[in-house]
């Protein structure tokens, strides 16, 4: 099927798809970002968290019982128990280090030990899975448990899904931060610490229920990883690089800067793959040079990122 | 009867032991070598992380740099100059097939003159040391201007960046490959290994007497006043720019020079073997052991390759235990070490010490002069 400017359609279904996924984790990211205030390394380790409870459940839980598996059916375990993690990681180790008072790089190379401890924690789990049960327990896709709508393909189901995840979660989440009590209370903690303390909001708390929303998000978006990369301990961690780079090209301290800066990133580094360096003989290999440059270059230039822009923009607009 | 029995058990006993005892002092003599590169790494980082405080997470950039002006440019000058081959004419021919017997050519003209060897081999650190050096120089512009964790991330998209593109264009250093390189040390002969020791340990003792000599001078003690109080320090008239660049170019040389030993080593380079986890590798060996403190961060490295070596060693018996691979055990065991180290005791094992100025009686005196 060709569309306008030759851009044939698994490509660009597969450029859309990535973009979605890569909001799912720019948005975690972010989350991170405002309660803690660093980007975590252990961020990409609670995607793969996620890819594995979905897979570990189709196989012990579901398939057992006989039902046709999908992934939707994991979703609501996949969302608690990485939800679960993440609160855990928060009340064992960034709330400690925060009250003794540490500074970003500490936290930052705390959130590299805990990545350390996780990433092995997974491994263990997949030898020990696969050495006791004989299990298959690396390098599985999770591409034939998404649910196919009627008359399409994998791609195209995946695109639709892909998308209303995306659009349910950030339309949730706007719910949830805007129209209700709890989001005013979560957005004063992040706008300003101290002042919501004063007035007795209990803002370790409202960070905790923060990060079980992070888990959340990012669980599931290790779910649709898990159908493009195949699925190893390391499924997180490879991509983190790409991660950070959704979150610095969108603003860090903006929460829907990740919506945008996903959808710059996916879409540059699977368009500019198919269609910049391909015709220039470059190897698809160099495809992450692309949002390495365009983070390389955001930094220097405008380091609040693309939505500290726009808005900036829009200010000046307004006035 | 028994006695000869006995005798025979015996003799088997003292072969075994002495056999046990070859394998474990080549065990202690690779790990010396690596012991000795990752000190000057992890040294370089102490004096960037510790002592200036950057939050320095593409530091495995400088490595590969390193590596790379030995295994990408020296290697192509050392075949020019002594076999008259050019590997770029025709590179894919040259890394699938020719590099093993073009390599072997100029080892052979080394084992001969070892003049040639050692010429071969401080162009390689100086090359090594001006390329890593010239990076860390431009990584200090944005380094001045950012904030703590932008920089982190734009030194580890860097660090990626870098890898990413030796890695799949051939010419650098023969791509996925891997480039051989030759070995300046061909002279030593069998006893290439010790030799090679001696010479890492002795770059070792220069970085550290150097980067000990850096800390308690003037130049240290301002570093660490930047650190702190970065206005007070401009109130006193300290140029913080100029610091910085100098302190990355000098930590960059010396991680270059760290990398081009390391491909020595091994006398092969892949450059997708840079990977970030190296950089963070050497930040848990500074934090176990203390940063802003150089014998600290040499505590670090010995801790680190005393606990790989141990578990290794004991690799077969945790198997029984459970079996997954033992490697994931020391991941957590050092995950849980950098948490536990960085919320109960900052500092490290050896904590940052007040730096060191005059001898007490040597101030009295001056004073007294004065």
């Amino acid at each position: 099927m060709e569309l306008v400017l030759g851009i044939d359609y698994p490509t660009l279904a597969r450029a859309i798809i990535f973009s979605n996924i890569y909001v799912l984790l720019g948005l975690g990211l972010n989350l991170t970002y405002i309660t803690t205030k660093i980007p975590s390394f252990a961020h990409g380790d609670l995607a793969t968290v996620g890819a594995y409870v979905s897979y570990l459940t189709i196989i012990f839980l579901i398939q057992p019982l006989g039902i046709a598996a999908n992934v939707y059916v994991t979703f609501p375990l996949v969302a608690l128990a990485t939800g679960a993690v993440a609160v855990l990681t928060y009340l064992a180790v960034f709330r400690p280090m925060i009250r003794r008072g540490a500074s970003t790089t500490p936290l930052m190379i705390a959130s590299f030990g805990l990545h350390f401890v996780m990433f092995a924690s997974i491994a263990i789990i997949a030898d020990y899975v696969q050495n006791a049960y004989g299990v298959l327990s690396r390098n599985v896709l999770l591409t034939r448990w998404e649910y196919i709508w009627p008359g399409t393909d994998f791609l195209t189901s995946a695109l639709i899904n892909t998308t209303i995840v995306v659009i349910v979660t950030t339309v949730l989440l706007y719910l949830l931060l805007y129209k209700t009590r709890y989001g005013i209370i979560m957005r004063a903690s992040i706008d300003n610490l101290y002042l919501a303390r004063a007035v007795g909001i209990n803002v370790e708390r409202v960070f905790a229920i923060a990060w079980l929303l992070i888990g959340a998000v990012t669980g599931i978006a290790g779910v649709y990883m898990a159908m493009f990369f195949p699925m190893t301990e390391e499924l997180g961690w490879l991509r983190l690089a790409v991660i950070f780079v959704v979150s610095v090209v969108g603003g860090l301290s903006n929460i829907y800067g990740a919506v945008l800066g996903g959808y710059v990133v996916g879409l540059s580094l699977v368009l500019g793959a198919a269609y910049i360096l391909t015709p220039l003989g470059v190897p698809t290999e160099f495809q992450l040079v692309i949002p390495f440059a365009f983070v390389i270059a955001i930094l220097l230039f405008a380091p609040q990122g693309l939505a500290g822009v726009i808005s900036s923009l829009a200010q000046r607009g307004r006035r | 009867m028994i006695l000869q029995f006995d005798l025979s058990l015996f003799i088997e006993m003292i072969r075994r032991l002495l056999l046990d005892l070859d394998s474990f002092i080549l065990l202690f003599r690779e790990t010396a070598i690596l012991f000795a590169i990752y000190g000057i790494y992890v040294l370089s980082l102490n004096l960037e992380a510790g002592y200036l405080g950057l939050p320095q997470f593409g530091k495995v950039m400088f490595l590969a740099l390193g590596g790379l002006a030995v295994g990408g440019i020296a290697t192509k000058l050392a075949l020019w100059i002594y076999a008259g081959i050019n590997p770029l004419e025709n590179v894919d021919l040259y890394c699938s097939t020719q590099q093993y017997q073009a390599v072997a050519v100029v080892n052979q003209l080394f084992a001969a003159s070892p003049l040639d060897g050692l010429a071969f081999f401080f162009l390689s650190l100086v090359l090594a040391a001006a390329l890593a050096g010239v990076f860390g120089i431009l990584m200090s512009g944005p380094a001045l201007r950012l904030r703590e964790d932008y920089l982190g991330i734009l030194l580890l998209v860097s660090a990626e960046t870098v890898r990413v593109i030796t890695t799949y264009t051939p010419a650098v250093a023969c791509g996925v490959f891997g480039a051989v390189v030759p070995d300046p040390f061909a002279w030593m002969g069998r006893d290439r290994s010790w030799g090679y020791l001696a010479v890492v340990l002795l770059f070792l003792l220069l970085t550290f007497v150097a980067m000990e000599r850096l800390a308690n001078s003037p130049f240290g003690r301002a570093l660490r006043a930047i650190r702190d109080a970065e206005t007070a320090a401009r109130v006193f008239g300290k140029d913080i720019v100029k610091f910085r660049i100098r302190v990355l170019a000098t930590a960059s040389a010396l991680a270059g020079i760290a990398g081009a030993l390391l491909v020595f080593y091994n006398n092969y380079i892949n450059m997708g073997q840079f990977i970030p986890l190296f950089t963070f590798i050497a930040w848990a060996m500074l934090i176990i052991g203390g940063m802003g403190n150089n014998i600290g961060a040499l505590t670090g490295v010995a801790i680190y390759y005393a606990l790989d070596r141990f578990l290794s060693m004991y690799k077969e018996n945790i198997r029984q235990v459970v079996n997954v691979d033992p490697v994931f055990f020391q991941y957590i065991a050092f995950g849980v070490a950098i948490i536990l180290v960085l919320m109960f005791r900052p500092q490290g094992v050896f904590g940052e010490k007040p730096s060191k100025t005059l001898n007490r009686r040597v101030l009295k005196r001056l004073r007294g002069e004065a």
